[in-house]
């Protein structure tokens, strides 16, 4: 008995469209089950600086103070003094830390940075150590591109070039060195 | 059949070919990742593979869970070469030398281009396909090392001329192919050891201490005559990073998945294409990582036994 002609020509067709089925079916079923679950969030500049456990005492000092994230893009204020939140233990001196506009990922950003003693939070401390600034990753335990120092005053300075290589947390290291090794360290968090 | 037979061999050694290399795109901060070998898993002698990508970071993975676009461009270019020969009957040796191009826009922007890290290895197939099975799939063992010729994010400036991992690595693993009809299938594990190194730069000297990475997956095709479609799905992992120096840090877990659609044309019987996509934004869990979006060209020539 002759087959009809059109059984004929879709027998190629119905044979592959039957196997493409089988292999789109397994293919988007295996891909499902690994699909991932995005947690997009939009970008705001968040600055944290992490309570020193052995910070001096000082009536005004709160160890406990929250993060401060001023949203999108307007100029943070400068930390108070009397809080001392970026203390170097070894030189028993603080970091008086203060942005000139909430810093972006995509731009070069600067801000401006002095010593000071805390019953003398106006007062800069020069130093005869070795002053670095070095921006770090600590999930990925990398650096961004060289920041540029310029002191401006006796133990005040003007850090320029600051550029963050990528997205996410970031410190912002200030070092104390004597020739090549670290003396002292304290650092100040960032989230971009 | 023995030429279908053969031809699917082919094209899953193309398959695993365009899509093993493309985990290199990973974390584009600091280099890539570690890239799986060319291995042979068809009967052909030997094979030479020139690749061609190009991939864009396209979103950003924090170690809390947290993703963000990324702002601006930050793209990646590699030609690649590779090749593989075989030793006797079950016994392999190949290399993989890549170049890269890597653009960033913004400020501190540029282009830059060199060496990324070159690799080679030696295969051996512990499971051969001398005598049909319905079920025993084809399987090759390998042995990797990778060497740091790539400069890394250590040694790098500003990030921007990173095109390696830095380290000294060796890596074991395997690959499993097995086709039925039209269908084939291939699954990959990989495990490798990152050598710690002294690093003394500008921003850090010290003690930098990768520790171990796996990655694993598994792929399907389809084959119609001379063509080829496939997908494959690929998870990787890495131990997090410790530095300790002049900085303290122990760094955190990278995870991303890698999952490729590819197209593939034979020409013949020993000229073959492949054009693959690659999305790491769709599958896993991914944290402390870059997601990338890409495309690749691959040519392969094979040379019969």
């Amino acid at each position: 008995m002759n087959k009809p002609i059109f059984l004929i020509f879709l027998k190629w067709p119905l044979k592959h469209l039957a196997q493409s089925a089988v292999f789109v079916f397994l293919t988007l079923s295996f891909l499902f089950t690994g699909c991932a679950r995005p947690n997009y969030q939009e970008p705001t500049f968040n600055i944290f600086v992490p309570s020193n456990p052995e910070k001096p005492t000082d009536p005004q000092a709160n160890p406990q103070d929250p993060p401060v994230n001023v949203g999108p893009n307007p100029a943070p204020d400068p930390i108070p003094p009397a809080t001392c939140r970026l203390f170097l233990q070894a030189q028993q001196l603080c970091v008086n830390l203060r942005w000139d506009q909430a810093p972006v990922q995509t731009e070069f950003n600067s801000f401006e940075f002095y010593f000071h003693r805390l019953e003398t939070p106006d007062v800069p401390v020069d130093l005869e150590l070795t002053v670095a600034v070095v921006l770090w990753m600590p999930g990925m335990n990398h650096g961004s591109s060289p920041v540029t120092i310029e002191k401006t005053a006796n133990g005040k300075f003007k850090v320029t070039k600051v550029y963050f290589i990528m997205p996410g947390a970031w410190e912002i290291r200030f070092q104390l060195k004597r020739n090549q090794d670290v003396a002292d360290q304290v650092y100040a968090e960032i989230t971009l | 059949m023995l030429k279908s037979h053969f031809n699917l061999y082919s094209f899953l050694c193309l398959a695993l070919i365009s899509t093993t290399h493309l985990q290199a795109f990973s974390a584009s901060c600091c280099g890539g990742g570690f890239a799986a070998p060319s291995v042979i898993t068809s009967d052909d002698k030997a094979q030479l593979t020139s690749t061609v990508s190009y991939n864009t970071v396209d979103t950003d993975v924090f170690a809390n869970g947290i993703w963000q676009k990324r702002r601006g461009t930050d793209s990646t270019q590699i030609y690649r070469i590779e090749g593989s020969h075989i030793i006797g009957d079950v016994y392999q040796v190949g290399f993989s030398i890549p170049v890269q191009i890597r653009e960033r826009d913004g400020v501190a922007g540029g282009t830059t281009a060199g060496l990324a890290d070159v690799s080679g290895q030696v295969g051996y197939e512990y499971l051969p396909d001398w005598n049909y099975n319905p079920w025993r799939p084809k399987g090759v063992g390998f042995l990797t090392v990778t060497l740091p010729t790539g400069q890394s994010i250590y040694e790098s400036d500003d990030g921007l001329n990173s095109r390696g991992r830095g380290f000294f690595a060796l890596g074991a693993g395997t690959i499993l192919t097995k086709n039925w009809l039209a269908f084939d299938a291939n699954t990959t594990f990989e495990m490798h050891y990152s050598f710690p190194k002294v690093v003394s730069g500008e921003q850090f000297r010290g003690n930098v201490t990768p520790g171990m990475g796996y990655s694993g997956g598994f792929g399907v095709g389809y084959n119609i005559g001379q063509t080829r479609i496939g997908s494959s799905l690929t998870w990787y992992y890495e131990d997090p990073v410790n530095v300790d120096g002049t900085i303290v840090s122990n760094g955190s877990e990278q995870r991303y998945t890698t999952g490729i659609f590819s197209l593939s044309q034979m020409f013949g019987t020993n000229w073959a294409t492949t054009l693959s996509y690659l999305d790491q934004t769709i599958f896993g869990e991914p944290t402390n990582t870059t997601l990338s979006k890409g495309f690749s060209l691959s040519i392969q020539k094979r040379w019969a036994r």
